[in-house]
């Protein structure tokens, strides 16, 4: 491990006689004290908008917080003088601190789809015991059970609640992620500066505020993954052959885990061993300090595919067909102007312009700046360099590898200007902010002297790349929590909703197949037990003013036995990105002036017969339609 | 150092041991929780750490790091094979597994530190004996 020593910075007048402990442990206590001041501004903002104060005001509160939470880390991280050990301290409390901005938002619940998407699956392990039960909400999710179990373990030893488990869970595994980054970013770069630095454009990136601190399988899959090339690369080297081979079981257990937690995680986990062993292969280093890397990326690999296609036979269709495929596909069609790009920040409302700047600001400092530091990675890495210039041989490798994954960087926005590929130029730069971080650092550490009025300007930069990145990572009205009386359409799930699905479990039965819009449905998963449908299959049955012939062959097909009403479509659309009920597909989303949905058509289900209200609470009405699915009834207006 | 490490261990299997138990007798809530947590996130790592690198090969800090990201796979692993048996995932099944293996890795890392500073004793004792003029 190679730690930059440098000389420490003279004193403030004034400040010649303490010591330089004193000193930095006031510098230390002044940051964890702005760290609490940015949480309490964060925790007034969501008050704020939770009382249904102005969004705006609240939207920059918020942000006004997040600022007061990073910049005196990074200040702090970046500073010379900082130890070790107190820089790696430190990003672990920033990536705690962030955790906590989440939390704050929705203590004690959960918001996230995919949140629920889990919560349903660790409610059946409780449930059942056993794996790869149904998950309606996404069946490609059971097949990934490793999160689940982990949190009905917890559930079961300790008795609490499967949402704290849940919190619990992701809470260390970020500790985890946070602390494994830094010190493979410290081996990357050979300093502890540079990681430090890495660790706050890690931290930097989209989906690190809010969907990286969900209860969701990627978060407790990519932790894995980097404890896995953590460990690897820190025993590998070590001296006693027993030790060494003895410490891969560790390894192994940490790779088989990814494998059944999350499929992503271990494609890219093997991808990273992969081009780490040709790295390590193309630029010579000695066969005893390439060792295991190669046999673990096959391992990987193997696992991973093995359990994609053997076991979770479901994963090939949504991450292929659903995802990725669609994705590729309206990218090229963008670049050979074969269609149109999509407006970012489209949405049923638009974001302040100052919310879209910041961004484009986040993104122009990260793409000026990659130049240079791949320069530096270049001149590291290349062979024959004079004696300075290049990075020590156990080095290379590594810093050719975080330059290949910084370089994917800007190619990895362009899904962003497809219809459906911005899901996934998001979840990737979960990824691709490792090699960015690590290269970035080099820039940080190695590029320029930093004295302070540098150090400052450093900490500036970093804080407007982490804010725009909020920005572009969270759309607008999704950054605070919604109002406790919600205007129009709610985007979280409602006490009431969760009532109607409990009334429906213990009325109806559990598994019960419903029609119901995109958030009644989460409330019936997971707190109703029951089966819902697909919404971009069957959200026609909402969009006509009869139960005509197509109505009741989507009810067949999809054997739709209740159908959830919800009078509140008809209020307004949601402020959610697209602004839809059921699907992305349906008419009217993604229009910047959307009409709600006409009272007409919601009221055709208690207008015909074979159509039986079960269930009326406030906005919220269930009807039975079994005897339409089943064919013994014929739907007719009622006089 | 290595007195203290045998300590931890031998408290580490206590706790194990201690946290099958409770999941057949009445205990308190919160013993409950702390129990569960330290289960889960904590003793089977160090555990396995300790049995895998008796030598103390690694930084203590680095040390906590590597129990917690142990512990967090061996109970992904644990979960989901008991989850796949027939017998299933369970409050008794887990805490007897997870248990097990934490007592086992326990014993063998006791084991392996208390060879390692035998091994250690008679390196010392050695050296001492050929330094002595005959």
């Amino acid at each position: 491990m190679m730690t930059t020593t440098r000389p420490q910075p003279p004193a403030v007048r004034g400040e010649h006689r303490r010591p330089a402990r004193f000193r930095q442990h006031r510098a230390l206590a002044a940051t964890l004290l702005c760290v609490l001041a940015g949480l309490a501004v964060v925790e007034v903002a969501d008050v704020r908008a939770f009382d249904g104060g102005g969004y705006t005001v609240s939207a920059v509160l918020l942000l006004g917080g997040l600022a007061l939470v990073f910049a005196p880390v990074a200040a702090r991280v970046l500073a010379r003088g900082t130890g070790r050990t107190e820089r790696l301290a430190l990003i672990v409390l920033l990536g705690l601190a962030l955790y906590a901005v989440k939390i704050q938002g929705s203590p004690g619940t959960f918001t996230f789809f995919d949140e629920y998407i889990h919560l349903r699956n660790t409610q059946d392990i409780l449930r059942s015991g056993h794996l790869f039960q149904y998950n309606p909400l996404l069946p490609t999710a059971a097949y990934y059970p490793g999160l689940a179990a982990v949190t009905a373990t917890i559930v079961n030893l300790t008795g609490l609640s499967p949402v704290t488990a849940g919190l619990i869970v992701v809470g260390v595994a970020r500790i985890i992620v946070s602390a494994c980054f830094y010190l493979v970013a410290e081996k990357v770069t050979g300093s502890s500066r540079a990681a430090g630095a890495a660790g706050l454009v890690y931290a930097a990136n989209p989906m690190f505020l809010f969907f990286s601190a969900s209860f969701s399988y990627e978060n407790l899959g990519l932790p894995l993954a980097a404890f896995a090339v953590w460990w690897l690369s820190r025993t590998r080297g070590l001296t006693r052959r027993r030790s060494r081979l003895a410490a891969q079981l560790i390894t192994v257990t940490a790779i088989a885990a990814v494998v059944v937690t999350h499929h992503v995680s271990a494609f890219a986990l093997a991808g990273l061993l992969a081009m780490w062993f040709v790295a390590e292969l193309a630029l010579r280093r000695p066969r005893p300090g390439r060792r295991y890397v190669g046999a673990f990326a096959a391992i990987t690999g193997a696992a991973a595919l093995g359990w994609f296609f053997l076991v979770a036979k479901p994963a090939a269709g949504y991450i292929i067909g659903q995802n990725i495929g669609p994705a590729l596909s309206q990218a090229a069609a963008v670049l050979l102007g074969r269609s149109g790009s999509r407006q970012l920040y489209s949405g049923t409302l638009a974001p302040p312009h100052w919310y879209i700047l910041a961004g484009f600001a986040a993104i122009g400092l990260l793409l000026v700046a990659l130049v240079p530091a791949v320069c530096r990675a270049w001149r590291a890495v290349r062979p024959g360099r004079p004696r300075g210039a290049a990075a020590p041989r156990r080095q290379r490798a590594a810093i050719a590898v975080a330059a290949v994954i910084a370089i994917a960087f800007p190619l990895t926005l362009l899904p962003r200007l497809t219809a459906v590929g911005g899901a996934i130029s998001a979840r990737s730069s979960e990824y691709v902010f490792f090699g960015l971080g690590c290269v970035l650092g080099l820039l940080i550490d190695k590029g320029v002297r930093l004295p302070r009025v540098k150090t400052a300007l450093a900490t500036a930069l970093t804080t407007v790349v982490f804010l725009g990145e909020v920005t572009i990572g969270t759309s607008f009205f999704l950054l605070l929590p919604q109002s406790s009386q919600p205007q129009g359409f709610p985007l979280d799930v409602q006490p009431d909703m969760v009532a109607a699905a409990t009334w429906a479990r213990q009325h109806l039965g559990t598994n019960q197949v419903f029609a119901a819009d995109s958030v009644n449905e989460l409330a019936l998963a997971t707190a109703g037990d029951e089966n819902v449908a697909n919404d971009d299959v069957i959200y026609p049955i909402y969009f006509t003013a009869g139960l005509d012939s197509a109505v009741i062959k989507l009810i067949k097909e999809n054997k739709i036995h209740y159908v959830l009403v919800d009078w509140r479509m008809t209020a307004g659309r949601p402020k959610q990105p697209g602004g839809y009920y059921f699907s992305q597909w349906e008419p009217g989303a993604g229009n910047s002036d959307p009409q709600p949905l006409p009272a007409a058509y919601l009221a055709k289900f208690g207008a015909y017969t074979c159509s039986n209200q079960v269930y009326q609470s406030g906005p919220i009405q269930i009807y039975d339609v079994s005897g339409i699915a089943s064919g013994t009834c014929a739907p007719e207006v009622t006089p | 150092m290595r007195p203290a490490r045998q300590t931890l261990l031998a408290g580490t299997a206590i706790l194990a041991v201690t946290a099958i138990v409770a999941e057949n007798v009445a205990f308190p809530q919160p013993a409950r929780i702390v129990l569960g947590l330290l289960l889960v996130f904590a003793l089977p790592g160090y555990a396995a750490v300790c049995a895998i690198l008796p030598a103390r090969e690694i930084p203590s800090g680095e040390q906590v790091l590597a129990s917690a990201g142990a512990s967090l796979a061996i109970t992904t692993c644990v979960a989901v094979l008991l989850a796949a048996t027939p017998a299933g995932l369970s409050r008794g099944s887990a805490a007897v597994t997870l248990g097990a293996v934490t007592a086992v890795a326990a014993a063998c890392g006791w084991l392996r530190t208390r060879q390692g500073a035998r091994g250690a004793r008679g390196a010392r004792a050695a050296r001492r004996h050929e330094r002595r003029p005959s």
